[in-house]
């Protein structure tokens, strides 16, 4: 099993006596490493430890990352061969009068995004670390729409956004006297409707992150501030939140790293409509590499997620740099 | 059951820090040889290039009568005992001890009566089927002990084993660890910060500074003839007092001058003395005697003075010390040069 | 502000926790008051949001797909349609998809851990030289969004380079490039990196080679990492869509997540809503078991992404 070494012969005194000298004379010589060396000391059972990982690795992660930067340079789609044609996929993509759309249709999910998924997990998160009975049961219930699966969420819900009377929210909201609504199927309503989905289904996530660096933070820092004579508003504006403000930047950059990327919503609600209300970045990526039967349109879609890779790593570089002096302040 | 051998043994690492610097030792067959010094002076770092836990960078080190240099730690047959016991805390005790023994391919029976031995011996036997983490300190401190020995091993290598235990249990493992290595007569290394437990355990006591091995010596040799002022002001508590030889007239100018303080006597000696006049600063009264903080001139000491020696903080009294009880060093390299002023 | 000046300085004591609001807080009326309606409220929002939709979607699975249509939020007024469920699991296959989507996720999760825990013992333990090149590769993957490799590697399971041989419709397709998460591998090896080296030291020396460190040591000190990983890697892969979606075109290989748009296009809604139940049935029960996995998993995610 092992690869390390075998046990070495007894030796022998006269055999000794010279070895002691050679040792003498050369102490350098024994710490020079040969192939022979780095494999009796585990070089190779390392390595072979590590072969899974650099397999799986090259292969499905840093091959395909090179891979996609050699294709958004290339005319391909698999049928015929590949031809190099430059930055033209990019140009072709910028002046595709559908991305215009895509983009603005991302830039307002993401916001909408933020204005209904980011303040209410925080005051839910707040109030419910206070919770003296039962905590537990909070976090379960905030957390169950997070396992479920997002297709039968998108699913469940497009039910409930049925724009007729009969519609499950439409019945709800005419208990109380509104609606009905055309949710989906309005070019005004179909974009919030599938922020609103997206919102339930991650809230959950995002509450237990909250309550996990609200458990972190040091309640001596709440004695402290009782003593110099804080009242709850304080000790939440003065302690609370700034002990928070790491995780809430972080949060904030990967909520908004996710929703760029929203794909499910728009392609099962919606499939970009009505007239294009709720085509996103990725979607029009989609239907670039796969919306067409005939073969795929690999480069203009190689070239897009570049295009959105390449905004979202500089806007994180932006977001880090301007928030730092805040966040270690 | 084994000698173990030091021949010019270096230890670089690989940010260029020196933590052994050739070191030359031999520790003979169930020998128990304690390595102290100070943090960082290369004690652990020995120990572990023997347990084969660290490459040895220069030299050769030998187990019986074999280089262990480019052997793995499974093959070097030493047992060790660290530190924070280092118990696989998912393996009940029982396990905990056979471990070893069952990667060695030791049979069942055999390895269920050494397991039963250990455990006997260690007080164990009620806590065999409990995780380490239902334990005491003092039970995970028998059970590392145990794992150690029912391996039978050529030699233990102990790392500061005793330095999570409390005071009193110290004492009390302190003297089981001795009867069990005499018992077992295996050679043993301990490491060790702590000079009294050198002092207590070793047949003998190697010391170490800065990867340099300063003396090697029994301890009443270290006591009685340290090899320089490290070793002189580091064994034995409170530490020998250092002052120039001139200030109290003995030795040359460039000499150091050490004395232990059980040999200052208050008043007049009637052996042929040094004496001195010093402020008493403080008194501490330990029951059975009581240490003295004296200034002289601006060197500090420490008098140990039977309690009937009646001393006042703030009063100058007159001490001496026999000439005989007087070490001298040289004052620039350290080195003793007379282990007593009389002659 | 005085308060968090003290912030570096002040050592975690042991004692009562106590949180933002104080006994002393507590006891003032309005605070008790206006808190204890908050949480109520929380708890109420809560139910509603968190099991509205999912009651709401069970009672709709046993109820006749007339009286879902036109009363949506009526309570059974027509009774039961418990043939919704034996019709889904039997006449629309959800049986097979169900079959299937747990296959893929065993697949998926084994192919998880072996990559990440081998690596992360390679990493964390056994230390190479060359570590420190590899830990920086995998964690500039980690900054590459998903959407950058959604195409390359389609095509690369369509048309894999070296063996001349598509892998659509093979399992392999999911199983093979579910191992590559950056997450895990660094999420296991921060954990190996935090576990005690003296015991590593100490089982080399009673004789432990690495392939037994890592099987006999390592991995059963691991147990409540390669739970979170475990219940993340399976809950992944049972809400994966697209790339199922993308590489499995055969109706009966593919999971539930994928054929559920088609189910909803091809059967009536009380038998399709009964379909999207059973395929959250799992999951559901799942986190009821292993709640606190998910939780403490959930939490950290926050933490080792920051």
């Amino acid at each position: 099993m092992s690869t390390i070494d075998p046990v070495a012969a007894p030796v022998e005194k006269a055999q000794h006596a010279q070895m002691s000298k050679a040792r003498a004379e050369a102490p350098r010589l024994r710490a020079r490493r040969t192939p022979v060396t780095w494999a009796r000391n585990g070089g190779l059972s390392t390595l072979l430890f590590l072969l899974p990982m650099l397999v799986i690795f090259g292969a499905f992660s840093w091959y395909p990352i090179v891979r996609t930067v050699i294709m958004s340079l290339q005319d391909t789609n698999l049928v015929q061969p590949a031809t190099w044609v430059g930055f033209a996929n990019f140009s072709q993509v910028i002046h595709d009068p559908q991305f215009p759309i895509a983009v603005k249709n991302t830039a307002e999910f993401a916001l909408l995004a933020l204005v209904f998924g980011y303040p209410i997990p925080l005051v839910a998160a707040v109030v419910m670390s206070e919770v003296r009975k039962r905590r537990g049961l909070y976090s379960a219930l905030a957390y169950v729409p997070v396992v479920i699966p997002p297709v039968v969420a998108v699913l469940l819900w497009k039910t409930f956004y049925d724009a007729s009377p009969t519609g499950v929210f439409n019945t709800i909201l005419g208990w109380v006297g509104l609606g009905p609504y055309p949710w989906l199927q309005s070019q005004q309503t179909a974009l919030p409707s599938l922020v609103l989905e997206s919102t339930w289904a991650n809230a959950g996530g995002t509450v237990i992150i909250y309550l996990a660096a609200l458990t972190g933070v040091n309640h001596e820092l709440y004695e402290a501030a009782a003593v110099d004579g804080a009242g709850l508003w304080h000790k939440v504006w003065h302690v609370t939140l700034p002990q928070l403000r790491g995780v809430l930047l972080v949060t904030m950059i990967l909520q908004i790293i996710g929703t760029a990327q929203v794909f499910l919503e728009p392609y099962l609600f919606t499939s970009g409509g009505p007239a294009n209300a709720t085509l996103t970045v990725l979607l029009l990526i989609y239907n670039y590499a796969f919306g067409n039967s005939l073969g795929g349109n690999y480069g203009d879609a190689t070239a897009l997620s570049l295009m959105l890779a390449g905004f979202l790593a500089v806007f994180s570089l932006v977001y880090l740099r301007a928030t730092r002096s805040w966040s270690s302040g | 059951m084994a000698e173990i051998r030091f021949e010019g043994v270096s230890k670089v690492y690989s940010d260029g820090t020196r933590a052994v610097e050739s070191l030359e030792l031999t520790i003979g067959e169930g020998e128990f040889m304690v390595f102290v010094g100070p943090s960082g002076c290369g004690k652990t770092t020995a120990l572990r290039m023997v347990a084969g836990l660290e490459e040895i960078s220069g030299g050769a080190i030998l187990i019986g009568d074999r280089v262990v240099n480019e052997i793995s730690p499974k093959h070097r047959d030493v047992a060790m005992v660290f530190q924070n016991y280092a118990l696989y805390p998912h393996m009940t005790v029982a396990e905990n001890l056979a471990f070893g023994l069952k990667l060695r391919k030791h049979n069942k029976g055999e390895i269920d009566e050494r397991v039963r031995a250990a455990a006997a011996a260690l007080d164990l036997e009620d806590h065999l089927e409990r995780k380490p983490r239902a334990l005491s300190g003092g039970q995970r401190q028998r059970v590392a002990l145990g794992r150690a020995i029912v391996r039978e091993p050529a030699a233990f290598l102990m790392d500061e084993p005793l330095s999570n235990l409390d005071a009193a249990l110290r004492v009390q493992t302190r003297a089981e660890i001795l009867k069990l290595q005499k018992r077992l007569a295996t050679t043993t290394i301990y490491v060790t910060h702590d000079q009294v437990e050198a002092m207590t355990m070793g047949d003998r006591i190697a010391v170490m500074k800065k990867g340099i091995l300063q003396q090697i010596g029994t301890p009443e040799e270290l006591y009685c003839r340290p090899a320089n002022v490290f070793v002189a002001t580091f064994i034995g508590s409170p530490s020998m007092s250092i002052v120039p030889g001139p200030m109290i007239g003995v030795g040359r100018e460039g000499q150091l001058a050490g004395f232990r303080p059980e040999h200052i006597e208050l008043g007049a000696s009637d052996v042929p003395s040094v004496r001195f006049d010093a402020v008493v600063e403080v008194v501490e009264y330990l029951g059975d005697e009581q240490l003295v903080h004296l200034r002289l001139g601006d060197q500090a000491l420490v008098a140990k003075l039977p309690v009937s020696a009646t001393v006042q903080a703030g009063a100058s009294e007159s001490f001496a010390v026999p000439l005989a009880s007087i070490a001298l060093f040289d004052s620039a390299s350290g080195e003793a040069t007379a282990w007593s002023a009389a002659a | 502000m005085i308060a968090f000046s003290f912030r570096r300085r002040i050592v975690r004591s042991g004692g009562e926790a106590q949180g933002l609001v104080s006994p002393a807080d507590w006891r003032r009326p309005r605070v008790k008051w206006g808190l204890g309606f908050a949480q109520t409220l929380l708890l109420v929002w809560l139910v509603v949001i968190g099991l509205g939709p999912i009651l709401w979607l069970a009672k709709s699975a046993i109820t006749p797909t007339q009286d879902t249509i036109t009363h949506p939020m009526a309570f059974f007024p027509h009774g039961f349609a418990w043939s919704n469920v034996t019709q889904a699991w039997t006449d629309v296959d959800v049986g097979r998809y169900f079959w299937n989507t747990i296959v893929i996720a065993i697949g998926s999760w084994l192919s998880q851990i072996l990559v990440a825990t081998t690596a992360g013992f390679a990493l964390s333990v056994l230390r190479p030289k060359y570590a420190k090149v590899i830990t920086g590769l995998l964690l500039t993957t980690l900054f590459v969004p998903a959407v950058v490799l959604l195409v390359p590697l389609y095509v690369e399971i369509v048309h894999p380079p070296l063996v001349h041989h598509s892998f659509i419709d093979s399992y392999w397709a999911i199983w093979l490039p579910a191992g590559a998460s950056a997450f895990n591998v660094v999420l296991i090896t921060r954990f190996f990196d935090n576990l005690p080296r003296e015991i590593f030291e100490a089982a080399r020396i009673d004789g432990c080679g690495p392939f037994r460190l890592f099987v006999s040591i390592v991995l059963p000190m691991s147990r409540p990492i390669l739970g979170v990983v475990s219940v993340f890697a399976l809950l992944a892969s049972w809400k994966d869509f697209l790339w199922p979606l993308l590489v499995l075109t055969d109706p009966n290989k593919q999971p539930l997540s994928v054929r559920l748009p088609t189910i909803q296009s091809q059967t009536e809604l009380g038998v399709f809503l009964a379909a999207m139940f059973i395929s959250c049935l799992v999951p559901i029960v799942g986190f009821l078991i292993f709640q606190r996995s998910f939780l403490r998993g959930g939490g950290l995610g926050g933490a080792i992404k920051g």
